[in-house]
């Protein structure tokens, strides 16, 4: 093979290489360079997370040779600040929001500064397309197009915001501390650990849905160039568990994979074997070296057919493909329905989807000394630590998991996946240690899916259109294993009234093993399913009795005296699903009045004249989180006056390190600029569930409340000896107590740690000396709040071609407290585009057969700047009394009512004459849905 | 995700790389702007056993500009003939269409010829140089033939060049100044690959349309000029009805696939939509009509 000496310029520094000519220029950057700045999003062109400056153009990494930037100059994201001062467009970045993760951010500042090298008075539409070759999937692109067009304007940018004292911290939009970091490239994802002798794994899929495996021979891949270790079943099969069902449920019939195909393959996409090679080329090539036969085997692909049929059995002991069923009921469904004035029953379908974070999932282990050190895209490393201790039959102490920086989860970065236990197994035995980095390819299938459903509902209106009965029967494809057992369509059963009153409501769903990736929770996790059936029905209800759609949902909407409102309905935990608080019609007339509801019929009308068709379409949405049952935090302060936040949630781009600072900030009397978090480490504290169902607010913020108080009481307890006052005669502000009446007499709380922490120049130090100035607490709750909004957005429908285009949108959201309205925000904005995303793009689709139909990002596509338009936001703030910050979740709300509102809107733009059953609604179908009726 | 091995070429000199491709045959692959190929590299979906790399051969970075028309060699980016000075006077087809394959960053690599090459149906170039009727030179060690770009594309991702030619550059004639041109096209994302699309050229004269010329591409099959509906078009004077009547030419005798994003009948449909609109587009700009509305 080819190697070459190379010699090029980056970052205005002279570099030497010695490559083999098949090398790319990202991996030169990130491996023998070590700028790990330019990241890897889908190795295809597609992502734009590798783009760099090749002499001053903008380019993909990914699609160059190393060797073609001979004798060139690179410019990378670390060389875009002049030392440690940001460039003026990675200060907007700041200033904007322009960045959650920071995955993607690399490659959009090299994007926008070859954009604005060349673009003066630039226009939003412009640098929306300018930007449409990098994708984003936490931002909804908001705060990154704003930032450009900051950074393109003559002013001079916001001035630094001042850093608020202590009180007044909670509420605060304060710049987000992990940004200055991230923009400079500096993250550390879990791709990014070197350390020496790492070795890299890769990994052996199944093309088949369902086959049995005949033959596996992988002699000459053992022996190919660079290989250090390979294993298939018949290697680990003394010491193979199959993964543990973290989540039990008496209506399961749980089914789980060991960490490789045993004997018959269950999807496309599970992992045969895996290898391990000095560099990641070498790996590959050695993956093409095993040759596997199979016979293949009739594969269960579609949902209902897997039922109905189920002569194609997903696991040979299951006859009938059922993974779960279950249901409750509340009141007497049968008799409301007679009652009812109108009984409408409809079918409908939610298609499947990939969460698709724009960093793969990766991990890196290292064992030394008896002890495995594991770096994790996780978003819950205490409980994905224990999981793999016991795969590994290690004692927990020896398990020691980070998560470092993390590009992006959405859901399913929560589960325990295969390669968890393979790396660390072959870091153990190759005494190496040795990183996996799922590639985009793969992600299409290894990673777990989301969403597929399909409804078989019955509404019973009175006249009027008040609900009187809600039957919801349902299938959940549940894929190949049940990876969380029942959650997602438990959350389904519970959520399907949202927030409406609904006094007799029936629910069962059925769980249906299918030979397809396994399902899991994604942003949402059943609860977009749920709005999208009520939603729907509520649209159809209003159609049949000729009530406009808004109105029949102000009618229904819980109203704000009724809280906390008895739902009767049971949760998965056996507690009763109570709504804590809420003002749901303030929400939905304030997004009327944004999204202009009441004028929009002249507008109709007027685009019509113009043979334009337009649409509006409202859906409100209640939404659970901050499921509990507990998180911990610790809280130290330092004698310098440092104060330290431990907590074992890890953040995957929403601001953590930020808001729980905040939080400790308020509660403990210091600055936010004294304040760090450190997060997502198992070593830092004992216990911690984890970061999904926009529980961090909730159940970290109300553990870093509760340590900073006790942290509070502690000094001022021991400042009271000191001074011998009562401790209500002191006070703390931004770091110092004093005797409110006498001020001069002060101490800093550094100088209280100092004294707590005991020194040998003392005697007993003063108050209580365990553990110095610090404090651990755990919150528990299993009450949870559910946040609350209404979402309206008008679209354009070409009736030619299918296509929609959203054209304005708004939503008006209640998550109780905000802790940093800016972070809040940014939550929404991504979640809605993630909604617009998955009703007008997205649909991870199989053949027949099984085999997957979307491999790339041309294949499945993910939303750009150019499609998702500033979502006009507004927020309602009714405390959550269930805990003591008052907050709601706000990760999730933004993508559960998007679809149901979408599809209303296009059914109101062709004047009702189509009913639309199934999400998502692409531009084929819809065309072809109009030219059904040529009438339109 | 990373390129199988192979071994690596980057001659300097247009002898030595038609040399090397004479040699290696099938076994070598022409890199150009890679935005096609190292895609295919990375999927491991070929494996070649050898990459020959043009960039550094000199006498394929030409472009020119003459009476008889504009010349892009075979290591012009697409960028590079976006940006060059003039383009919408020189050749505004071509600037048109330019700015809608891929994106910016793409461009600076992707080269025009490359894209010719790898004659994906759903790429813009190819479409565009049918309705120009541009000339592909082919080059191999000792000979050159010259193909027009009716006989250029044989199938998808087809053409007829032979392992061992390179095309050193494209021709697209001298525009003929008058003419109006337009491209439509719809993708499902903005900036994405097309479900389908359609360029229109249009040569007026004295209110009738006398020359048309109107390709469909993104069908699945190499882009295609609609002979039925162009002879239609043929001589006759402007009118709705005579727009609406070639619409339902080019619907009717437009191919097209189905595939996991659109259906032929979707194709099919919509091209002539497309053709509508741009065909109106392009007669507005050769001045045969005022209306502004289509379908
Ligand atoms: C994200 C993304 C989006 C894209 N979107 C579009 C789009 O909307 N529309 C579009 O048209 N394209 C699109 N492309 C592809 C386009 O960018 C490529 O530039 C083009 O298809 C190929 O040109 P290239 O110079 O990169 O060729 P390469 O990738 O280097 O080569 C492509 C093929 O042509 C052959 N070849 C190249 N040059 C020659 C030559 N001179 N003689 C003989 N054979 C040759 C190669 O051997 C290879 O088989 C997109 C690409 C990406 C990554
Ligand atoms: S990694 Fe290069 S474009 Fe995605
Ligand atoms: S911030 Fe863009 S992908 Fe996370």
């Amino acid at each position: 093979m080819d190697r070459r000496r190379i010699q090029l310029t980056v970052n205005g520094q002279e570099k030497q290489a010695d490559i083999y000519t098949r090398l790319t220029l990202a991996d030169l950057l990130r491996d023998k360079l070590d700028l790990t700045g330019t990241h890897l999003g889908c190795e295809h062109g597609f992502c734009g997370a590798c783009t760099v400056l090749l002499d001053g153009e903008a380019v993909r990494s990914c699609l160059a040779l190393a060797v073609q930037a001979n004798g060139r100059a690179v410019t990378t994201v670390e060389g875009l600040a002049d030392g440690n001062h940001l460039s003026r467009l990675q200060a907007a970045f700041q200033n904007q929001n322009g960045l959650q993760c920071g995955f993607c951010t690399p490659g959009f500042l090299i994007s926008a500064t070859a954009f604005l090298a060349r673009a003066d008075n630039t226009t939003e539409q412009e640098v929306r397309k300018a930007l449409s070759g990098n994708l984003c999937r936490c931002t909804g692109y908001k705060g990154i197009v704003q930032a450009v067009l900051e950074a393109s304007r003559e002013e001079p940018l916001k001035q630094e915001p001042s850093q608020p004292a202590c009180a007044g911290c909670i509420g605060a939009a304060i710049d987000r501390s992990e940004d200055n970091r991230l923009l400079q490239g500096r993250g550390v994802y879990t791709a990014d650990i070197r350390l020496p002798g790492l070795a890299h794994a890769a990994v052996l899929r199944t093309k088949h849905a369902r086959a049995r495996i005949v033959r596996l021979d992988a002699d000459a891949a053992r022996r190919a160039p660079g290989v250090l270790a390979l294993l298939t079943f018949a290697d680990i099969a003394d010491i193979a568990k199959q993964l543990p069902q973290v989540q039990p449920h008496p209506s399961l019939n749980s089914r789980q994979p060991y960490p490789l195909v045993r004997d018959v393959v269950r999807y496309a996409g599970e992992p045969l074997a895996i290898v391990v090679a000095e560099n990641r080329y070498l790996a590959e090539d050695a993956l093409d070296l095993i040759e596997a036969e199979y016979e293949v085997l009739t594969a269960a692909i579609d949902l209902e057919s897997a039922l109905r049929d189920a002569g194609n059995r997903v696991h040979d002991d299951l006859p009938d493909n059922i993974a779960g069923r279950f249901g409750q009921e509340v009141g007497n469904v049968e008799q409301a329905l007679k009652e009812s004035h109108t009984v409408i029953k409809e079918r409908l379908t939610i298609g499947r989807v990939s969460a698709q974070p724009m960093e793969t999932r990766a991990i890196t282990a290292s064992y030394e000394a008896g002890k495995l050190t594991v770096w994790l895209t996780s978003q819950s490393p205490h409980m994905t630590r224990r999981v793999m201790a016991g795969q590994l039959n290690l004692p927990l102490e020896d398990v020691h998991l980070i998560a470092p920086d993390i590009g992006g989860g959405f859901g399913p970065k929560n589960r325990y996946y295969p390669e968890y236990t393979l790396v660390p197994l072959l870091a153990m035995q190759l005494g190496r240690p040795v990183s996996w980095v799922e590639d985009r390819r793969e992600s299409f299938t290894a990673t777990y899916h989301a969403r597929e459903q399909v409804h078989e509902v019955t509404l019973g209106l009175a006249e009027d259109g008040t609900i009187l009965a809600l039957r919801d029967h349902y299938l959940y494809d549940q894929g190949a294993y049940s990876p969380i057992g029942v959650v997602v369509p438990h959350v389904t059963s519970v959520s399907i009234p949202g927030p409406y009153r609904v006094p007799a409501y029936e629910v069962e769903c059925t769980m249906v093993y299918t030979n397809k990736t396994p399902g899991a929770p994604y942003r949402g996790a059943g609860k977009p399913q749920a709005a999208f059936v009520i939603e729907r029905m509520l649209d159809f209800g209003a159609q049949k009795l000729n009530l406009d759609p808004v109105e029949i949902r102000r009618r229904n909407l819980i109203k704000p005296e009724e809280f906390p409102y008895h739902t009767q309905m049971i949760d998965m935990d056996e507690t009763e699903v109570i709504y804590d608080s809420g003002n749901y019609q303030e929400c939905l007339a304030r997004t009327l009045e944004l999204i202009g509801y009441n004028d929009f019929p002249k507008e109709q009308a007027q685009a019509r004249h113009a043979q334009r068709l337009t649409g509006i379409g409202v859906a409100c949405y209640t939404t659970k989180t901050g499921r509990g049952p507990f998180e911990g935090a610790r809280v130290r302060v330092e004698p310098d006056g440092r104060v330290f936040v431990y907590s074992g949630v890890s953040a995957q781009g929403q601001g953590h390190q930020t808001t729980l600072a905040q939080v400790c900030a308020e509660y403990l009397g210091v600055r936010f600029s004294d304040v760090s978090v450190k997060n997502g480490d198992t070593s830092d504290i004992e216990k911690s569930i984890g970061t999904y169902n926009a529980r961090v607010a909730v159940m970290a913020g109300n553990a870093v409340a509760m340590a900073a108080q006790a942290v509070r009481e502690k000094a001022i307890q021991a400042a009271a000896e000191i001074f011998a006052v009562a401790p209500d005669a002191l006070e703390i502000t931004n770091g110092v107590i004093r005797v409110s009446r006498a001020p001069e007499r002060n101490m800093t709380l550094g100088q209280i740690a100092q004294s707590l922490n005991g020194h040998s120049a003392q005697t007993a130090p003063a108050g209580d000396a365990s553990s110095g100035l610090e404090e651990t607490r755990y919150f528990e709750n299993n009450q949870p709040p559910y946040a609350s909004g209404t979402y309206a957005v008008v679209i354009e429908l070409d009736r030619q071609t299918g296509s929609v285009q959203v054209l304005r949108h708004a939503l008006v959201h209640d998550c109780g407290i905000m802790i940093n309205p800016r972070i809040v925000e940014g939550q929404i904005y991504g979640g809605v585009a993630q909604g617009i995303s998955e009703t007008l793009l997205e649909e991870f689709c199989y053949d027949e057969a099984g085999v997957p139909l979307s491999d790339s990002y041309k294949t499945y596509l993910l939303p750009n700047a150019a499609m998702i338009p500033t979502l006009m936001l507004d927020h309602v703030e009714t405390p959550s009394p269930f805990n003591p910050l008052g907050v709601k979740g706000a990760g999730e709300g933004g993508t559960v009512p998007v679809a149901a509102a979408i599809v209303s809107a296009i059914e109101n733009a062709l004047g009702g004459a189509v009913r639309l059953r199934r999400r998502p609604v692409h531009a084929v179908d819809l065309q072809a849905l109009m030219r059904a009726g040529e009438s339109l | 995700m990373k390129p199988p091995p192979f071994d690596y070429y980057d001659p300097t000199v247009l002898a030595d790389a038609l040399q090397l491709l004479a040699e290696h045959g099938r076994d070598i692959k022409i890199l150009a702007g890679g935005q096609s190929l190292l895609q295919l590299l990375n999927y491991r979906l070929i494996r070649p056993p050898a990459l020959l790399d043009i960039n550094r051969v000199a006498e394929l970075h030409l472009l020119e500009q003459d009476a008889e028309g504009l010349k892009v060699g075979a290591t012009i980016r697409q960028s590079e003939l976006e940006k060059f000075p003039g383009l919408a006077e020189i050749n505004p087809l071509l600037a048109e269409a330019l700015p809608w394959i891929g994106h910016f960053q793409t461009r600076n690599r992707g080269t025009v010829c490359g894209s010719l090459a790898n004659a994906d149906p759903a790429a813009e170039l190819p479409a565009v140089s049918l309705t120009l009727e541009a000339r592909l030179t082919l080059e191999r060690n000792g000979g050159q033939r010259v193909v027009s770009s009716r006989k250029f594309f044989k199938a998808a991702l087809t053409t007829v060049l032979e392992p061992e030619e390179m095309l050193t550059h494209v021709s697209f004639p001298a525009w003929n100044y008058g003419d109006g041109w337009a491209l439509e096209q719809v993708a499902r994302r903005p900036q994405d690959f097309a479900l389908v699309g359609v360029v229109v050229l249009l040569t007026p004269a004295e209110g009738a349309c006398a020359r048309a010329r109107i390709t469909v591409f993104g069908t699945g099959y190499p882009p295609a000029r609609c002979e039925a509906a162009e002879s239609f078009l043929n001589g006759n004077a402007w009118s709705a009805s005579l727009l609406d009547e070639a619409v339902a030419r080019v619907r009717t005798e437009t191919k097209a696939r189905s595939d996991a994003q659109a259906t032929s009948e979707y194709r099919r449909h919509v091209a002539g939509t497309l053709a509508g609109r741009a065909l109106l587009r392009a007669a507005q700009r050769a001045g045969l009509t005022r209306e502004d509305r289509h379908g």
